[in-house]
């Protein structure tokens, strides 16, 4: 009960607020937890790492939470995540039971949410005790790994395997740092950029445009529509009861498993893990057929996945320091920030912070079901804030977080505005954000166990041969690609058979 | 150790290039992959341009998002100069977005009243008011 004891008042504070904050950015259409996260990274800088997680972990379970009230109420998800909420949770609100639909949909979170944190709570130890043991030669291959998870769950495996390419190529301009081994020489930066570029693109701004700016500037083109309204009036029809889930243990265990499974697996979304859910809802439901008519399992898959998926993102990053989807990929500059190195030492070296971050997570939980159960009629109208309030106050705190990030770099600014417009871009030839940030992310690292694997044991076997478990890696690598080159060749069949 | 084909030395001086040219010759292959598997696809969607053209014009709102590249880079500009005027204070911040917030704002408004003048008016000078003083003043944080 140690543990308790570090809970100061401060720390319930930055749990409300981002709970609070991330609630509103889920609950309005096009803004994402990862934005919630990214854009207000900076007010961490003047905070400590335990007061920048009670923050940026509430901002994390409150903005996948919030994409249901959309997602139940105007038939729009919230967040990618709640794609699937919307399949039954806005049937269920046409019958009269929308707040009945919410209420289902927050208990599940709740549920989903804290069952990854138990899953963390034991799992992270393990890997990272097992990860301690890696050299170089499994350290590159486990990056290898996450790129071709990344790309064969893609929605085109090609756009993801070059997306994630990308990311790593950007990563590596600038100098061959010598405190990695590198001989202190620039590369990759045409000759007149090479004063600006000797450190490279720093992580944070890039984060910041690419899930902050890039979102901002597809809703300008798309003229920034009048936010849609809901025509359900909360309180009237079915009340909900807690008798709703008799018979449902299975469903909602079952869909936080797939949730923090999927979560584990580098860079996929919280997307792919209620569709999974869901369809394996329907699969194993006692009535397929009514799934999909206002059915409240429906809603409870769907709801207990996505939440499931938050402690399940976090246990490739505090055990290899491999992000598990966008956000954890933003979380990753609050870490940096502080100067620790998250990865096979961090839970060992920093006892605390792991304690902290297993605290705030169940915390931020507790105080998203407070907030949204109990209060879900004022929640509800969220999705009503006007956007173009929201907007430019949200670039003004991208400037600042992109600003700060090396304590007041205006080169640091226009990477953002550079990396916004890319996003943007990138977005319409098929380029894919998360793949981009995570090979963005790992590539300094894999670059560097590369060439020092080679400078060690001067052949490329070592890759094949150096322990069972790089063999164990390699194994799979191959199924992961196997998988996607059978998901690729499937799509093509259906789409010739149409 | 390990077959002699797959023998491999890095000379260090040139070390810093040896990650980078592998991952562009892999970056040149997949999009030539791109090129080869969707050729088909491509020449299609060439072919309907023009008709597809007229709608995506129709659909994209080019004034609100010419604007918005323009304010944001006037933005970054003029909190830059500005901030020589104004060294380590941040009040080039607390302007700039002051009148950023209150442009763009006017910018995607759709509608517009009385009301929703006076509200974005009021943001506009309550917001960066509240951000300029927590971060600056509370958390020291160098601002423009």
């Amino acid at each position: 009960m140690e543990i308790l004891s570090t809970i100061t008042p401060l720390m319930l504070a930055l749990v409300v607020a981002g709970v609070l904050i991330g609630i509103v950015f889920g609950a309005i259409p096009g803004m994402t937890a990862t934005m919630a996260v990214a854009v207000c990274l900076p007010m961490t800088y003047g905070l400590d790492l335990n007061h920048s997680l009670a923050l940026l972990l509430g901002l994390y379970v409150g903005g996948i939470s919030g994409g249901l009230v959309p997602a139940i109420l105007i038939n729009i998800p919230g967040t990618p995540s709640s794609i699937t909420t919307t399949f039954d949770g806005y049937p269920m609100a046409q019958k009269g039971e929308a707040e009945r639909a919410l209420k289902i949909g927050i208990v599940c979170s709740l549920y989903g949410g804290l069952f990854s944190a138990v899953v963390l709570f034991f799992f992270a130890p393990a890997l990272a005790d097992l990860a301690i043991k890696f050299s170089y030669v499994e350290k590159f291959l486990i990056i290898l790994f996450a790129l071709t998870i990344i790309a064969s769950l893609s929605k085109n495996l090609l756009n993801g395997a070059i997306s994630g390419a990308l990311g790593i190529w950007v990563s590596l301009i600038g100098t061959y740092d010598l405190n990695t081994g590198g001989n202190g020489d620039i590369r990759l930066a045409p000759g007149f950029l090479e004063d600006i570029l000797v450190n490279g693109f720093s992580l944070l701004p890039v984060l910041i445009g690419m899930f902050g700016l890039t979102v901002i500037l597809e809703e300008a083109a798309k003229g920034v529509q009048p936010e849609p309204t809901s025509h359900f009036k909360l309180g009237d029809g079915k009340p909900f009861s807690f008798s709703v889930f008799k018979g449902h243990f299975g469903t909602i265990n079952r869909a936080s498993a797939i949730g923090t499974f999927i979560g584990l697996l580098p860079g996929i979304g919280g997307s792919a893990a209620s569709v999974l859910a869901y369809a394996q809802q329907k699969n194993l439901s006692k009535h397929p057929e009514r799934l999909g008519t206002g059915e409240p399992e429906g809603v409870m898959a769907s709801e207990s996945s996505n939440n499931g998926l938050t402690g399940g993102a976090l246990i490739p990053l505090v055990s290899l320091g491999i992000p598990g989807d966008s956000t954890t990929a933003v979380m990753i500059g609050a870490f940096t920030l502080q100067g620790l190195q998250l990865g096979p030492l961090f839970i060992g070296e920093h006892l605390g912070a792991w304690h902290a971050i297993m605290l705030n997570l169940v915390l931020a939980n507790l105080v998203m079901f407070g907030v949204m159960f109990f209060a879900i009629r004022h929640i509800a109208k969220v999705i009503q804030v006007p956007k173009h309030l929201l907007y430019p106050l949200i670039v003004v705190m991208c400037v600042v977080g992109s600003y700060s990030a090396n304590s007041g770099i205006m080169f640091d600014v226009w990477t953002f505005l550079l990396f916004g417009l890319f996003g943007y871009l990138g977005q319409k030839v098929g380029l894919e954000s998360a793949p981009f940030i995570i090979g963005f992310i790992l590539g300094k690292d894999a670059e560097v166990y590369f060439v020092k694997s080679i400078e060690s044991y001067g052949n490329l076997a070592i890759f094949f041969t150096k322990s069972p478990i790089a063999v164990g890696l390699w194994v799979l690598i191959v199924a992961s690609l196997g998988y996607a080159f059978y998901q690729a060749w499937r799509n093509l069949r259906r789409e010739g058979a149409r | 150790m390990g077959p002699e084909f797959l023998r491999v030395t890095i000379d260090f001086d040139q070390s810093h290039l040896f990650f980078p040219r592998i991952m562009t010759w892999i970056l040149v292959g997949l999009a030539l992959l791109v090129v080869v598997a969707r050729h088909r696809e491509f020449a299609r969607s060439w072919s309907g341009m023009c008709r597809d053209c007229a709608n995506a014009a129709k659909a994209f709102d080019v004034k609100r998002f010419g604007a918005t590249l323009v304010l944001l880079v006037v933005y970054a500009i003029a909190m830059d100069r500005l901030s020589d005027v104004w060294p380590n204070t941040g009040l080039s911040f607390l302007v700039c977005s002051m009148a950023f917030t209150a442009a763009m704002s006017l910018l995607y408004v759709h509608d517009l009243d009385r009301k929703k003048l006076l509200t974005i008016g009021l943001a506009a000078v309550v917001a960066p008011l509240v951000v300029w003083y927590a971060l600056a003043r509370l958390f020291f944080l160098t601002l423009p």
